[in-house]
């Protein structure tokens, strides 16, 4: 969506008790997530808070489930960082976890064709 | 939408449920000359419903920017609207989308996919139409494009089939204390 807009800040969550616990799923995950953190300190300081606080809190355009069945069932969701960086993970509410599986550039398009001209 | 439409005019018709709103613009019609000398009872008259400015042959609207703006993105909304519903409509009938087809992206999905997108879909025109999210139908059809392109990113494969050791994710400078609390 375009223009790309910073996402408003989520309600703050110092010292909640409820928070959610925020995970990589593996050392080089979190590599990739530090480099985002770098290159866009302020969007992924909002997107920690907001997988600390609300991760199933659809935000339409920018934050929602994935929608094709190989990733739903999983029940995988994406966030997009900034135009060009996304964050994929999963909330698992019964332990309160968020698993973080990719933090970083856009995936390639690979056999998904072009947008439509209007994205 | 309907906000700033509504407040324009707009009518039922019998026997037939939909707020239709007619032709926008009636019969006031000022010359460019009384534009000049009766200005603010002309804006007056523009800030309820549209007016018509003519000079010699031409003819002028004039109208609130809110309303241009609401016709506007109505416009792409629909416009998106029918071209997306008719790419999966011809899906659903069988029909391949050419190489080149900006919607190709939705062969993707299979057939019981495609109708939960025109639910959402349907949702969405309707909130458009109500004016709570004038780019609602925009929203949706980037959500399903972009999980097209994570289910064929093999990117995506490999993270999602990498080995789990989960770590906690680094919290952002400014939160580091209450992570490690």
């Amino acid at each position: 969506m375009s223009p790309f807009e910073v996402l408003s800040e989520p309600k703050d969550y110092a010292g909640s008790e409820d928070g959610w616990r925020v995970l990589a799923n593996n050392s080089r995950v979190n590599k990739s997530w530090e480099a985002l953190m770098e290159k866009a300190p302020e969007n992924t300081r909002r997107c920690y808070m907001h997988l600390r606080t609300q991760p199933m809190q659809r935000i339409r355009g920018r934050v929602f489930p994935l929608k094709h069945k190989k990733y739903r069932e999983h029940g995988a969701w994406e966030y997009e960082v900034t135009d060009g960086d996304r964050v994929f993970y999963v909330p698992k509410s019964q332990d309160r976890t968020v698993l973080v599986y990719y933090a970083g550039e856009h995936p390639p398009k690979g056999k998904a064709p072009f947008p439509p001209k209007f994205l | 939408m309907a906000m700033v439409l509504g407040e324009t005019r707009g009518h039922l018709l019998e026997g037939h449920p939909v707020h239709k709103m007619g032709r926008l613009f009636e019969d006031q019609i000022f010359t460019a000359t009384d534009l000049n000398r009766r200005g603010g009872a002309i804006l007056d008259l523009a800030l309820s419903k549209p007016v018509t400015i003519t000079r010699n042959d031409q003819h002028f609207a004039l109208l609130r920017r809110e309303l241009v703006a609401d016709l506007s993105a109505l416009r792409d909304q629909v416009n998106m609207f029918t071209e997306v519903m008719g790419a999966i409509r011809s899906m659903q009938s069988g029909n391949k989308l050419h190489d080149d087809h900006p919607y190709r992206w939705l062969q993707i999905y299979e057939a019981d996919d495609l109708a939960v997108m025109s639910d959402e879909l349907m949702e969405a025109f309707a909130e458009v139409n109500r004016g709570e999210d004038l780019e609602a139908v925009e929203g949706v059809i980037h959500e399903w494009h972009e999980s097209a392109i994570a289910a064929a990113s093999e990117v995506l494969d490999e993270a999602f089939a990498a080995e789990s050791n989960p770590i906690n994710l680094t919290p952002p400078p400014s939160d580091q204390d209450r992570v490690d609390e």
